[in-house]
């Protein structure tokens, strides 16, 4: 079985989806909050999703993430098809293929700054001496080199989130999905974020997608899609 | 207001679990000091209603040792003229089943008072109808020498109607008496001092207890004041050798001193497990306002000042409290009713026969335990709220400077901790002879020693948390970091644990030991293979009478080749009435007794009368050593005698005297017995013996005839019992420690929601999610139950060595190590700790990711 071809445009798809519709019942009402989205992202590409509050960004980005099933169409990730996969088979992908970035950070209170980075080798058993050294590296990479044994509630917003980012990237993902990931820092901080997010996926040609509000943000990406009540209508 | 109340009841009812385990933690806690506290006024109050029943108005009572001479009575009354003097024997006995040697139920154990009722009118008025003088038919009472009468509701409980006759144990005898009539009690109150009781005529009395001539005492009614005094001089002046005076109300004091020890640890494990209970209340309100600090930081910010904030905190905590002390109350009722009657069962079981109507509902027992509970609660709360109330306004409380408080929480807990186990240990060791200050350095110590618990489980996480990574990897560390992070919120709940299983432990402990300890015991206290005694109505006395001459009959029993005799009398001493035992045994025997002092080696002097051994407790209590002089009286005279050994014994915790039975004798100058033990010959059968002994019984003679084995069985039985509702104080205790846990841990889960569901994002399988919080709430049970085996074994010595001693006077042999109660401990401890973490583990796993991130 292979991925049905969309907005095709030579090589195999990062991410393709189909149809893909997301209701959700409010007091014995259904809504749709995705209403039949295709979306094809290319390998190495940067995306910029746009939309108003409530349009279905982070519902979309959640599903591309397996942290949600849809309850119609499908969803491939590399050619592997990610909607049909039952809940543990969709968390090994998660740690295996996908990196997230959230705009609250979510940085595990508890784990030092290199163990958060290292968690989801370390969820895999694959957190040995190099996986290490490569952390340490990424951490370097963003910065915080000197912070590696610190604790999260040690750290400032955007040294959070630039933590956030190398764990995103620690396990080697294809994919990188960051939810609004400079809606807690100030404008200064949030470009530095960016900044760091973008060269990264860049030199690994790993392919981003990011939901934004902000349309320097956006600015900065390959393609910029929008959705609008739950349908995607630019890009 | 209005806005802060409806936000904590929405709180509430959101989360509903927290304010179930507040009100129960509450309501646990309460149940129980209230369920003893009601027990423990029952008894009491019991053995205040059979000193009332037996001594009425008099104010004083003229005693003997072992009784008075009756022509003490008319003296009294002619020569000073004490017209207020009414002669009473009094004597337990056993209703007899017909045709049956079985021992009696304790139910139906009656008290026998002889009266005579010209001399009654001033002392006990429930004798007396409420019109006319007598409220039976005198003359019939007088006359028949077998009338008795019984109150209208003890007839109605036995099922016996007037003129039905009734047979009586009365040591080895059966003797039938008439029931001639019943007394109707005038109110509830006359119902309750007639309970149990069987009145007959003085002289009925006399013939019936083989007492002619003698009475149990003679009590007395004096002035008030000097005239009083006056009055009580001139009685002692004429008082023969062994007779004094006492006043009444000493005597409810005597009943309720000898059991006092008893009752004060039924009162210390019913306040350990209100502490216990005070430690959940504090944990579970610290949790609901520390789960709110971000709602608390908004509403300051929004303009609510200090005092607003605290007062519907406090609000919140007395309803939940209110909620949680009515359910403690009915719950504590109910526990009591089923409590007192273990206690009471107890008391008959180790001291006096005693009975109590319907369970009365104490107005100061319930108000004492509504105040404890509610004050526990107020002052529970007062650590969190202090503690939200350093929220800035413009900044919700972070995690950090939470964990930093309670670091610096923890080192100040262990230097109080240390202080307060330093202070507990010189408390006890200075406590001499004060089982109360006892207690209070005991409670010290615990108190100490679980402000020092977090610590103590932060170190042992500690060294857990390496080799964890090992075996584990991530998981591990991650398990051991949670909860070493967690201790902020856990502590409380992990010292509650701790101290309630050190504290189940070291009881599981003492009892062990004690057990064993009352085993070796019986090896050395029982010998003989056949034990016949008169039939008693409380476990661990004979103070029956039985003839020699039945003795000579019985030894002729074929297989029997050896006897060995006891009497036993309660007799005025140097140190107050005490049991004085007297003992016709061989050296071989003598030489088997457990000394605690001293040694076999006075037997010469001790055979020949010119020597005495008293038990441990008695020793213990009048601070009696060896070569000290103990002075006896008796109607011969008064005897003293060096005391020549302390043995061990445990059948009595007011102790006895021991003498050589012919020294008994002498003193009392009759040579009745009040046991006696058969050996049997190697090559015959013990039961063939003693169906032979029971052949050559008289039908009106009643004697208990058993086996080594069964007496062994019996009294194992009746130390188990004593123990059950230690038992149940202990199980109760424990619940209320692991609810605890429980509400902590799986609160603790619930709040940690978003970081669980973090983990799961970043790729963290349900299966690695349900074993990372299992691992961390199992270690957590781990230290706790750890953490509780030192100070359980250092509170079992305590218990042993001290309390137990000031308590009863007995010192055990040994330390029993009781790994059974270790490994329930431990493994208890984890798993409830585990089972804690099922419940918001198995939550998360099956939310919504995406849900509970956005939830915060």
């Amino acid at each position: 079985m292979t991925a049905p071809e969309i907005h095709n445009t030579g090589g195999p798809a990062a991410v393709q989806t189909h149809g893909l519709v997301r209701r959700v019942s409010e007091g014995g009402v259904e809504r749709e909050i995705l209403r039949g989205v295709d979306l094809r992202l290319e390998r190495g590409e940067f995306v910029a999703l746009l939309g108003r509050s409530g349009s279905g960004k982070s519902t979309l980005l959640n599903l591309l993430g397996g942290l949600d099933a849809p309850d119609e169409g499908e969803i491939w990730i590399d050619d592997q098809r990610v909607d049909t996969l039952d809940e543990t088979a969709r968390t090994v992908l998660r740690r295996r293929r996908i990196g997230f970035v959230f705009q609250a950070f979510n940085l595990v209170p508890t784990l030092t700054v290199l163990e958060n980075v290292l968690l989801p080798l370390e969820l895999d058993g694959r957190a040995d001496r190099a996986a290490r050294a490569r952390a340490r590296e990424l951490l370097v990479d963003v910065g915080l080199g000197d912070r590696a044994d610190s604790f999260p509630d040690r750290l400032s917003g955007g040294e959070q989130q630039r933590v956030a980012v190398a764990r995103a990237l620690a396990g080697e993902p294809a994919l990188v999905l960051a939810d609004e990931p400079t809606g807690n820092l100030d404008h200064e901080t949030g470009n530095g974020v960016l900044d760091l997010l973008e060269r990264l996926v860049r030199e690994r040609g790993v392919t981003l997608l990011v939901v934004t509000h902000s349309a320097e943000a956006a600015g900065r990406a390959d393609r910029a899609l929008e959705m609008d009540d739950g349908r995607l209508v630019g890009g | 207001m209005l806005a802060l109340l409806s936000s904590a009841a929405r709180h509430a009812r959101r989360r509903p679990g927290g304010a179930l385990l507040a009100i129960l933690g509450v309501a646990l806690g309460v149940a129980v000091v209230l369920g003893i506290d009601l027990a423990n006024a029952a008894s009491l109050r019991a053995m205040e209603l059979s000193v009332e029943r037996a001594a009425g108005r008099a104010t004083h009572s003229v005693v003997g040792s072992p009784d008075v001479d009756e022509r003490l009575l008319r003296t009294l009354r002619a020569d000073l003229g004490l017209r207020a003097a009414a002669p009473v024997v009094e004597r337990d006995v056993a209703l007899s089943p017909a045709e049956s040697t079985a021992a009696p139920a304790p139910d139906e154990v009656l008290r026998l008072l002889g009266l005579d009722p010209f001399c009654e009118a001033p002392f006990r008025p429930y004798l007396a109808s409420a019109e006319s003088g007598f409220a039976v038919d005198l003359d019939r009472f007088l006359a028949s020498p077998d009338a008795v009468l019984l109150g209208a509701e003890t007839a109605r409980r036995l099922g016996v109607e007037v003129g039905a006759r009734l047979d009586l144990r009365l040591g080895a005898e059966r003797r039938s008496v008439e029931l001639i009539g019943v007394l109707e009690p005038r109110d509830g109150f006359d119902a309750e001092l007639l309970r149990g009781l069987m009145l007959c005529d003085i002289a009925t009395a006399q013939e019936l207890t083989g007492s002619l001539g003698r009475l149990t005492r003679i009590d007395l009614v004096l002035d008030d004041g000097p005239a009083g005094e006056a009055q009580r001089a001139q009685v002692e002046a004429l008082l023969g050798p062994g007779e004094r005076i006492e006043s009444t109300g000493a005597r409810v004091g005597t009943l309720a001193r000898l059991t006092r020890g008893f009752r004060l640890n039924l009162q210390a494990l019913s306040l350990l497990a209100l502490v216990v209970g005070g430690f959940l209340v504090f944990n579970a309100l610290s949790f609901a306002v520390v789960e709110r600090r971000e709602e608390l930081g908004l509403l300051r910010t929004l303009g609510a000042t200090r005092a607003q904030v605290s007062v519907a905190i406090l609000i919140e905590t007395g309803l939940l409290a209110g909620v949680g002390v009515v359910l403690g109350l009915v719950l504590g009722t109910a526990l009591g009713a089923g409590l007192v009657h273990l206690v009471l069962r107890t008391i008959n079981d180790l001291y006096f026969s005693l009975e109590v109507g319907a369970s009365t509902l104490a107005p100061g027992s319930l108000g004492k335990a509504a105040v404890l509970g509610l004050v526990t609660s107020m002052v529970a709360v007062l650590a969190p709220l202090r503690e939200a109330l350093r929220i800035e306004p413009h900044r919700a409380l972070q995690r950090s400077s939470l964990e930093q408080r309670a670091q610096s929480r923890a080192r100040l807990g262990l230097v109080l901790g240390a202080v307060l186990l330093i202070l507990g240990a010189a408390v006890i060791a200075a406590a001499g002879r004060s089982i109360q200050i006892s207690y209070a350095g005991l409670f010290a110590g615990l108190v100490g020693a679980a402000l020092i618990a977090p610590r103590a489980t932060d170190l042992l996480l500690g060294l857990a948390e390496g080799p964890l990574a090992r075996l584990l990897g991530g998981t591990g560390r991650m398990a051991a970091r949670g909860a070493r992070r967690s201790l902020s919120r856990t502590s409380v709940a992990v010292a509650a644990l701790s101290v309630a299983l050190a504290a189940s432990l070291g009881v599981a402990v003492l009892v062990t030991s004690f057990r064993a300890t009352v085993v070796t015991w019986l090896d050395s206290a029982l010998v003989g293979d056949v034990f016949v005694t008169s039939p008693s109505l409380t476990a661990t006395r004979t103070t029956g009478s039985i003839d020699p001459s039945l003795v000579e009959r019985l030894e002729r029993t074929p297989g029997i080749v050896g006897t060995q005799t006891f009497r036993g009398r309660v007799l005025q001493t140097s140190v107050g009435r005490v049991q004085v035992i007297g003992v016709g045994i061989d050296r071989a025997r003598f030489e088997r007794y457990l000394f605690a002092e001293g040694s076999a080696a006075i037997w010469d002097d001790f055979a020949a009368g010119r020597a005495c051994v008293v038990t441990e407790p008695l020793a213990f209590h009048h601070g009696l050593s060896l070569g000290d002089e103990f002075e006896i009286e008796s109607p011969g005279g008064a005897l003293t005698l060096p005391i020549g050994a302390v043995t061990r014994d445990y059948a009595s915790d007011s102790g006895v005297v021991v003498v050589h039975l012919e020294l008994l004798n002498g003193l009392l100058e009759d040579e009745r017995l009040s046991s006696f033990t058969f050996e049997v010959a190697q090559d015959a059968s013990v039961d063939a013996v003693i169906a032979g002994l029971r052949e050559r019984l008289a039908p009106d003679e009643d004697l208990q005839i058993r086996s080594n084995r069964s007496l062994r069985a019996e009294t194992l039985r009746v130390f188990d019992r004593t123990f059950a509702v230690t038992s149940v104080l202990r199980a109760l205790t424990l619940v209320v420690a692991l609810v605890g846990v429980f509400s902590a841990l799986s609160a603790l889960g619930l709040d940690a929601r978003r970081e669980l569901a973090t983990l799961r994002a970043v790729g963290m399988t349900p299966g690695q999610l349900w074993r990372t919080l299992s691992t961390q709430h199992a270690l957590l049970g781990a230290a706790a139950g750890l953490y509780a085996i030192p100070l359980g074994y250092a509170l079992a010595w305590c218990m042993v060595a001290v309390i137990n001693r000031q308590a009863f006077g007995w010192t055990l042999l040994d330390l029993e190590p009781a790994y059974g109660a270790v490994a329930t401990a431990v493994v208890g401890s984890v798993v409830v700790a585990v089972l804690a973490g099922a419940w918001p583990a198995r939550r998360v796993s099956r939310s919504s990711v995406v849900e509970a991130l956005r939830d915060e």
